[in-house]
């Protein structure tokens, strides 16, 4: 049985829960009795389910959709798996074209968060080409940047490589805060299991350095760490250097001073940059600090 | 021939019987799911016993057998509406901190969604290449390019709808076997 564009709108009041009763009747005798009419139904509901996911559904709709799908823990359940396939898709379609077709990767993002109007795709289009452009702009200013950096490093080296006798005669100043301890954190999975890192701080002025493995195939523009401590404090919100990132990406390594770690329960959340400018999150890290 | 006298009530061929039981059983579920009932699954299982504890000797075949289970899933449903009338039951997440549902999602649920997303995407990657690269397209793409894909594939949009369900019903069932295969290796 075709569904016509009529029995569609019906289908979707169905779907959503606002049918009458005997039209709710017919249409669950008709896909009982037929397989092929059944699979269409399924099939609109996954279409209502991406557009929903890919915010491609009028506000209306989306907000009866939004009501009667989290009202079930079963209905919800399909609204994360297809949040799952759309995530899923981009990275996907990203990995399959990772330097040649980046035209591929702009249209699919401007088609899962664009208008279905002719005019607000061009205007889409015309903001993705703008933000292209600015990219592309701070991308060479900040290579130019680094460039500069490298060299005023070098220059500062040379430098103080040629300190006056009189400096040589002075004591050096510490320059670097002391590392006292260093700890690995493995990523929290739950906060139940039991298996929190403890953790002892030594006594001292200094920082503690904590080594963070990221999930893999994760790589953002930069990163945050925000420290809390349990209940509801939150310690600290830093934006990690560059030369935070080691092991060729799979790693981080960030460091708390140690006057900041009082015993208690601590998790560390990381955030990345992606693309849009948005911090976004990555991965969360459970410690305990004991005396 | 069918052996079990429950599947020989679906068809006399064993495999053609398991692929309507099979079929009968998401239809079930399916139905209870749009009609908010608790435990679907368990329901669409409860409405298979029902059937399978009849002895039906008149049946005059699979359209008479599915008529009759959608009289038994009405009553199951009538049943399942009765029984959660008599209590309410309190939310799971009462005592959930407060602080961090404001948050939005917690740590384990986002740690949830990003196990999630990378099955799928190792399913994905079982699929055939055409059946993958229509399904990122019917995901990513606009509507122009799925009556593009209809058109080369030269089916239906009814035909198209059809078969993204198929796939997605293969994507769904490939994430559904690892991940109870990840449950038992945990």
């Amino acid at each position: 049985m075709e569904i016509t564009p009529d029995a569609e709108d019906r289908i979707i009041r169905y779907l959503l829960g606002d049918l009458p009763a005997a039209e709710s009747l017919e249409i669950e005798k008709a896909y009982f009795s037929d397989d092929e009419y059944f699979e269409s139904i399924q099939g609109l509901e996954a279409e209502l389910l991406r557009n929903f996911v890919t915010d491609r559904m009028p506000p209306d709709l989306r907000r009866r959709f939004s009501k009667h799908y989290q009202s079930s823990p079963d209905l919800l359940k399909k609204l994360e798996f297809a949040r799952a396939s759309a995530a899923a898709s981009i990275n996907l379609r990203a990995a399959e074209s990772p330097s040649g077709n980046r035209v591929g990767i702009v249209r699919s993002i401007v088609s899962v968060f664009g208008f279905r109007f002719p005019a607000f795709q061009f205007a889409m289009a015309s903001v993705a080409v703008v933000a292209a452009v600015v990219v592309m702009f701070f991308w060479r200013q900040n290579t130019r940047l680094k460039v500069e950096v490298a060299q005023l490093e070098r220059t500062n080296h040379s430098l103080a490589e040629q300190r006056s006798p009189v400096d040589q005669t002075r004591p050096a100043k510490p320059t670097e805060v002391p590392i006292l301890a260093s700890f690995v954190l493995m990523p929290g999975i739950s906060r139940d299991q039991g298996q929190v890192k403890s953790i002892v701080v030594p006594k001292g002025q200094g920082v503690i350095e904590f080594k963070l493995p990221l999930p893999s195939g994760v790589a953002y523009l930069a990163y945050r760490a925000i420290l809390e401590k349990q209940p509801n404090d939150q310690i600290s919100s830093r934006d990690l250097p560059v030369d935070a990132v080691v092991d060729s990406g799979h790693a981080l390594i960030d460091h708390i001073p140690s006057a900041g770690l009082t015993p208690g329960r601590y998790i560390l959340y990381v955030n990345g940059k992606n693309e849009r400018g948005e911090f976004e999150d990555v991965q969360y890290y459970v410690f305990a600090v004991k005396n | 021939m069918a052996g079990d006298p429950f599947l020989a009530l679906f068809d006399p061929d064993a495999r053609e019987a398991t692929r309507k039981c099979e079929a009968l059983r998401r239809k079930l579920v399916f139905y209870f799911q749009h009609h908010l009932i608790p435990e679907p699954e368990d329901e669409a299982q409860e409405v298979l016993l029902r059937i399978e504890k009849k002895s039906f000797t008149d049946l005059g075949g699979y359209d008479d057998l599915v008529r009759l289970s959608f009289g038994f899933a009405r009553n199951v449903a009538a049943e399942s509406r009765r029984r959660s009338g008599r209590f309410e039951e309190l939310p799971e997440d009462l005592d959930r901190d407060i602080r961090v549902s404001t948050k939005g999602k917690s740590p384990e649920e986002r740690v949830l969604d990003k196990e999630r997303e990378d099955l799928v995407r190792a399913c994905l990657l079982t699929l055939s290449s055409e059946d993958r690269q229509f399904f990122l397209s019917w995901y990513l793409e606009e509507k122009t390019a799925h009556k593009e894909h209809a058109k080369r594939l030269q089916v239906s949009a009814n035909g198209l709808r059809i078969r993204i369900h198929r796939l997605l019903r293969q994507v769904q069932d490939c994430v559904a076997k690892r991940s109870r295969k990840q449950k038992h290796l945990k």
